[in-house]
């Protein structure tokens, strides 16, 4: 029962959004922050409630869950000050026309910036919303499609995880392995989901519409 | 002139959090102050930049990021991540686990967060290990392979949520393109990828 429920509630996103864009009711039921109310309201009932949780226990669950998070929404509100600064000081505006004399497929280009900064930082997160930042004001100058640019980005920021990378330590101390076996297996899979994505992306380009 | 000064922030970001270990939160606002007076904004008008940037981000996001981790934290704390993977698990026979374990990271980790997706999913690895007897590394790499790759692209993840806000992108187009391209990803990175024994 719970297999079949995390299904349909993953999918449901996807599914609602597609096929709603006419009634704006099917919009407001298909709107993520909806979607994602009702999936954890569905979710309390079934997974919670019905194997025997008090509501007690369970709003304990979640308290902990937004514990868990709290960090990374800082972190989040922290690259949107930074993107905000870097629009308000219209220095967005001078990167976009630079890069844009570069002729670089601005889907490589976003990649690139990810990998560079996410070398150099660690964080997938942090790489993936400050190259957002510096690449906004590129996509509102070509017509790039947004979905494939987010895409892009995010294999970009999973480039090559290294010792500055809070995955990294967590794979090699829970499989006990050498720093050099980690990079030989983990370090070596981050980077081929990075290559293969972006390849995924340009093919995806090809059959997509731009925006 | 203006892209040198950006550069030199992205590295002062960078030095602030691995070489000084500045909390990332503190740094990005340390980063922001410093670039926006470097690159002329008014003083004044330093911190109003800074709190708008702040709230249209959280605003947008606080309650994907928030709702998505308790759907993910009831996911594990009920068991039911246990039960997809057993269930999986039938359904490959003994011969495809490596299969199992990886469609297992992916459904898993489409509605968990990687560090939770990662705790909770490692005992299993562990204890597939112990009834086949083979390598850690080779049953483990094709589940983390997905759970990476979903963490990375896929929304409600806290990094690609963030980017389809920012590219005002659609979320479930996002979604259906992120999973055609994910696939192949996690094939390549996982059962073809782990070295054998």
């Amino acid at each position: 029962m719970p297999v079949f429920l995390l299904i349909i509630t993953t999918s449901l996103p996807f599914i609602v959004s597609i096929t709603g864009p006419a009634a704006s009711f099917l919009k407001f039921i298909g709107d993520p922050v909806i979607v994602m109310l009702l999936s954890l309201f569905t979710a309390t009932i079934s997974l919670g409630v019905a194997n025997g949780h008090s509501i007690k226990k369970i709003m304990d669950f979640y308290g902990d869950a937004v514990k868990d998070v709290a960090l990374i929404l800082l972190i989040v509100a922290g690259a949107g000050a930074l993107k905000q600064i870097f629009i308000d000081s219209g220095v967005s505006l001078a990167i976009g026309s630079i890069l844009q004399e570069w002729k670089l497929n601005p889907l490589i280009l976003g990649w690139l910036i990810a990998a560079v900064i996410r070398v150099c930082l660690g964080s997938a997160t942090v790489a993936g919303l400050t190259a957002a930042g510096i690449m906004a004001p590129v996509m509102a100058a070509t017509n790039t499609n947004p979905n494939l640019m987010v895409l892009s980005i995010g294999a970009g920021s999973l480039m090559f995880s290294h010792v500055n990378d809070s995955g990294f330590w967590m794979f090699k101390e829970y499989f006990n392995l050498t720093v050099k076996d980690t990079i030989k297996s983990w370090s070596l899979m981050e980077t081929i989901v990075a290559i293969v994505g972006l390849l995924g992306v340009l093919l995806l380009q090809l059959v997509v519409p731009s925006s | 002139m203006s892209l040198l000064i950006v550069a030199c922030c992205i590295i002062l970001l960078v030095l602030l959090i691995t070489w000084v270990k500045l909390n990332p939160f503190l740094a990005f606002l340390v980063v922001s102050l410093l670039a926006g007076w470097w690159l002329g904004i008014p003083v004044e008008q330093l911190t109003v930049s800074v709190k708008k940037g702040i709230g249209d981000m959280l605003g947008e996001l606080v309650i994907i990021i928030c709702v998505g981790a308790m759907l993910g934290k009831i996911v594990a704390e009920t068991g039911a991540a246990q039960k997809i993977s057993n269930v999986l698990m039938k359904t490959f026979g003994e011969k495809y686990f490596q299969w199992a374990m990886m469609v297992t990271g992916f459904i898993v980790g489409i509605p968990l967060f990687y560090n939770v997706g990662f705790v909770l999913l490692v005992p299993l690895i562990f204890s597939v290990v112990y009834q086949t007897k083979l390598p850690a590394v080779y049953v483990g790499i094709p589940m983390l392979a997905a759970l990476s790759v979903t963490h990375g692209f896929l929304p409600p993840h806290p990094s690609p949520s963030a980017l389809v806000t920012q590219f005002h992108a659609n979320l479930g187009l996002t979604l259906l393109y992120g999973i055609i391209i994910a696939i192949p990803a996690i094939i390549i990175a996982g059962p073809i990828f782990a070295p054998r024994p």
